[in-house]
């Protein structure tokens, strides 16, 4: 067997994020590529449609190339050729159970019936007569009580984004890293089925949950159907299609993926539950720059207490819950200043209710805005940090503040609780950094702060435990060498013979 | 949680059908409209000068009327079914503030290509006063201003007011023909018959600008249109050409005559032949009163039962529903034009000699009724395609029509005088047996057609 030549070390496949759309995921890919400068990337960026986007980072030098898959294109042609038909009748089964619970061998089913007819393309598979009719038989075996309007058109997209990714080339890498399953985690499984390189994902919030709830609250997806009334006719409908094709294609990356890596333990639940491997689950949490922020010292002016939450001023922050539990506070802390640091300006509305919360309480002296500004500045003048939210992936504002020996009262939500208290395996154990309150809960969070702002020593410690938790778990260096020394490992992988034989 | 994200909103958006559900309710019907029209009015100049003119003036005024209506009527092929479906698209919308914009955009193109050709053929073509030129011209200009407002007014189902339009309008021509032709002989009638077909064109003028009064801008919409609708505009000219070209071919046919100097026809073909189409008319009626109601109101229901999200059960259901209606549709209109076909058939002596006509005319008459039984059955076939929008089935049935109309005639020609007629049967029988198998074809597999094909948030090209 010639051995390939290959195109870069990492090809890193990205969906609907870097390097076109800003946010914490986008920032964190883009500190990864810089973070391996010694390593060549090559991206696979996956977007909605082929609508031109401009970029919202500079590709640092070690990305090689770039290749864009538009997931929705239309096909504006169609060829009813006979072998058409007899391709459509046998992909059946390998699609309608990739809609329903798909496994890796049956996109491997699906890839080697397209190279045995490689003329076909992907309009062939849209648009022709006999994909039409697959179309119905589909519908037939899955929610014939359901609006086939719709279905024909969630079809499309579900699977027209499947098709769009078999036929996009891809770049000869040592190893591929999937940055979400879905999509970008169907083009890891292709690439590993076709290459025989390994593969890596990383998820950071958990692609088949966040699709859940977009579906849940997608109203043209229900259908207008009397309710069915006996429970053993449950009736399944087009939401029950749209998730189970995303938990399926999870499940085909999960059982692509060499390493599953995620950022917190409770995301590893939601990755078994779509069948992921457990002996493959890995966590790596995001870092911060440790080293760098543990050099901000203690303002040492005299000023009263000071608590602060930074976020942006939007409803999954519940910065209303952060407003009553000052209002509550005052009462054992009079003098207790409290701000929010991070952009007002997203949800007006949500801002303006807010600033009539503080003056309906009364605390306009003691309660602050401060938009957008740099941490470092502040975190020496902040004695504690709280986050209301309602939900949180892995707060970075816990381990920033944490590096600066700020303790934190947080809500129980997302990684909050590993952040403050330490993992359950910690070794060796660091004690408490802060504490965790239930999430809606002024009374618990009030009381919390109180107890640290109240006795200094207590905040020493805290401050204490969840710098050395930061310097250890979350730095920014050591989470870069594990990166690191995982992306050596597969590199130097061998290529698996059988599956390139495939 | 930012940054992974899968557009599936966006995807709500295509959750109708939009404008793919168009209501393409105008009836092709209205082409064999002025057709039916010309006939009428050529029988009817033929009546009224009868008694007014000589035996030779007689003539000057028919072959004016006749090359008038054959060149307008050809202009306007394109122009009126791209309208029609332009303004049916818009009328199905809503957005009707652009059809006075539309209506100038077609009349001044059509008056355009008119004028140009017209002066350069009534200017110096044949042999005519200066005053029948002038009048020759400006009837050209008016008939084919009437085709296309006479199609706006029917697309709007207006069809009282086209009726009364053309009732006051022949009426007062046939009124002024009297005092007119005594004066002015040939010229007079002509200018009797023009005077009445601008007010017909003005009434049908005034009637849309009271139903849509709104500014009109240039032209550069219209032309949009013929871009966007390029297909219906080939089938247009070519469907509206296909029904003169057997006529045309007989004009420079061994047999044929010259007027005024230098125009050919052939007046017994011509006269067999128009007599014969006019067999359609019962057909027409019937479709325009029972069928196409009754049609409508299924192929409304097939479109709503997508759009609100039917089953494939009930979507199945409504497809054999359809396909039941449009068997029924073709079962009548076939029964009926058989029944007429058969009577006319037998009864053509009679018929031919009771309006003066000469013995050579029975068979080409008799031809053309058997022509004309399945030129009704095509037409049917086209309004079918156009309610469906299969564009291009639609252009190569027009297409085959007029090509092998041409052809068969002119072998018709070839094999001999005994033989006229044979070419419209032969490319009337040809080309609808074409357009059924091409629209059963689309129809059987309409939902494929309609979700995919046809699907214009797909457009397949």
């Amino acid at each position: 067997m010639n051995s390939p030549t290959y195109d870069c070390d990492v090809c890193l496949i990205l969906e609907g994020a870097y390097p076109y759309v800003p946010g914490g995921v986008s920032s964190w890919a883009h500190d990864l590529i810089k973070a391996h400068a010694d390593l060549r990337f090559h991206l696979v960026v996956l977007c909605a449609d082929s609508a031109p986007r401009n970029l919202c980072f500079e590709l640092p030098e070690n990305v090689v190339g770039m290749a864009t898959i538009a997931l929705q294109q239309e096909e504006k042609s169609v060829r009813n050729a006979a072998s058409t038909r007899a391709l459509m009748a046998a992909l059946e089964e390998p699609l309608q159970r990739l809609l329903c619970a798909g496994s890796l061998a049956d996109l491997y089913e699906l890839l080697r019936l397209l190279r045995a007819h490689p003329a076909t393309c992907r309009a062939d598979l849209l648009n022709s007569q006999a994909s039409f009719e697959l179309v119905q038989r589909m519908y037939l075996r899955t929610v014939p009580g359901s609006s086939f309007l719709r279905y024909f058109w969630s079809w499309r997209s579900l699977l027209g984004g499947l098709f769009s990714l078999l036929f996009a080339p891809l770049p000869q890498a040592r190893v591929y890293h999937a940055i979400s399953t879905g999509y970008a985690g169907l083009v890891l499984a292709r690439a590993t089925l076709e290459t025989g390189r390994p593969g890596l994902l990383t998820e950071h919030g958990i692609y088949t949950n966040e699709r859940r709830i977009e579906i849940m609250m997608a109203n043209w997806l229900a259908d207008d159907l009397p309710p069915s009334l006996g429970v053993d006719h449950a009736r399944r409908d087009l939401r029950n299609v749209w998730n189970d094709a995303f938990s399926s294609y999870s499940r085909i990356c999960y059982q692509a993926a060499s390493r599953i890596i995620t950022l917190y333990k409770g995301n590893q639940l939601l990755q078994m539950r779509d069948g992921a491997p457990p002996e493959r689950l890995m966590i790596i949490a995001n870092g911060v720059d440790a080293d760098g922020l543990s050099r901000i010292s203690v303002d040492p002016a005299p000023r009263p207490p000071t608590v602060a939450l930074i976020g942006r001023v939007v409803p999954i922050k519940d910065v209303k819950t952060f407003i009553r539990a000052i209002a509550l506070l005052r009462v054992t802390v009079p003098d207790v200043q409290a701000l929010v640091l991070g952009p007002a300006d997203e949800d007006p509305g949500y801002m303006a209710e807010c600033q009539s919360m503080v003056a309906h309480l009364g605390l306009q002296e003691a309660f602050h805005f401060l938009g957008k500004v740099r941490l470092a500045d502040h975190l020496g003048r902040i004695d504690v940090v709280t986050l209301t939210s309602i939900s949180e992936a892995q707060p970075l504002v816990l381990l920033e503040a944490g590096a600066a020996r700020v303790p934190s009262v947080a809500t129980d939500v997302g990684s909050c609780r590993e952040i403050i208290d330490g993992r359950a395996d910690e070794q060796p154990s660091l004690g408490p950094g802060g504490r965790v309150v239930p999430p809606g809960n002024p009374a618990e969070t009030a009381r919390a702060l109180a107890q640290i702002l109240k006795d200094p020593t207590l905040r020493l410690r805290y401050g204490e435990s969840i710098q050395r938790r930061v310097t250890l778990h979350y730095n920014k260096n050591v989470i870069d060498r594990i990166y690191g020394d995982l992306y050596r490992e597969y590199i130097q992988m061998p290529d698996s013979s059988q599956r390139r034989a495939a | 949680m930012a940054g992974i994200g899968f557009a599936l909103r966006r995807l709500a958006q295509r959750d109708s059908f939009g404008s793919s559900v168009q209501a393409y309710g105008y009836a092709l019907m209205i082409s064999g409209g002025p057709w039916m029209f010309t006939v009428a009015a050529l029988a009817g100049a033929g009546w009224f000068s009868r008694d007014l003119l000589t035996i030779e003036a007689q003539p000057r005024f028919s072959i004016i009327i006749i090359y008038n209506f054959a060149a307008s009527l050809v202009a306007a092929g394109p122009l009126v079914l791209v309208a029609t479906r332009d303004l049916a698209d818009r009328i199905y919308a809503k957005n009707v503030a652009d059809v006075p914009t539309l209506l100038f955009g077609a009349l001044g193109t059509i008056s355009a290509v008119l004028a140009v050709t017209g002066l350069a053929f009534w200017g110096w073509v044949g042999d005519l006063t200066i005053g029948e030129r002038a009048v020759a011209y400006a009837n050209l200009l008016i008939v084919g201003g009437i085709w296309i407002a006479s199609a706006f007014l029917s697309a709007t189902k207006s069809f009282v007011a086209v009726s009364v339009s053309f009732a006051v309008g022949m009426g007062l021509a046939l009124l002024l023909s009297g005092p007119l032709g005594a004066r002015l002989g040939a010229v007079g009638i002509l200018l009797a018959m023009t005077i009445g077909l601008a007010v017909v064109l003005y009434s049908l003028l005034a009637c849309i600008l009271a139903i849509y009064p709104d500014p009109v801008a240039g032209p550069a919409l219209f032309w949009a249109g013929l871009r966007r609708y390029w297909e219906y505009a080939v089938a247009g000219l070519a469907y509206n050409a296909a029904t003169w070209v057997d006529k045309w071919i007989m004009w420079l046919s061994p047999g044929h005559t010259t007027f005024i100097g230098s125009l050919p026809a052939h007046p017994a073909y011509d006269a067999a032949m128009f007599l014969a189409i006019l067999s359609v008319l019962p057909s027409m009626a019937l479709f325009l009163i029972a069928i196409e109601t009754r049609f409508y109101e299924i192929y409304l229901e097939f479109y709503h039962g997508i759009a609100a999200h039917a089953t494939l059960a009930q979507l199945k259901a409504l497809h054999r529903k359809l396909v039941a209606g449009l068997t029924e549709g073709i079962r009548s209109i076939a029964i009926l034009q058989a029944v007429i076909c058969y009577t006319g058939v037998v009864a053509a002596p009679v018929l031919i000699d009771l309006l003066g006509g000469g013995l050579e005319m029975i068979p080409i008459f008799r031809l053309g009724l058997l022509g004309a039984m399945f030129h009704a059955l095509l037409l049917f076939a086209l309004v079918v395609m156009s309610y469906f929008d299969l564009r291009r089935p639609l252009l190569a049935v027009c297409v085959l029509f007029f090509v092998s109309n041409a052809a068969f005639t002119w072998i018709s020609v070839v094999a001999g005088p005994s033989y006229s007629g044979y070419g419209y049967f032969a490319s009337a029988l040809v080309t609808t047996l074409f357009a059924y198998v091409l629209a059963a074809r689309n129809i059987k597999q309409l939902l494929y057609v309609t979700f995919v094909t046809n699907n214009c948030m797909i457009r397949i090209r």
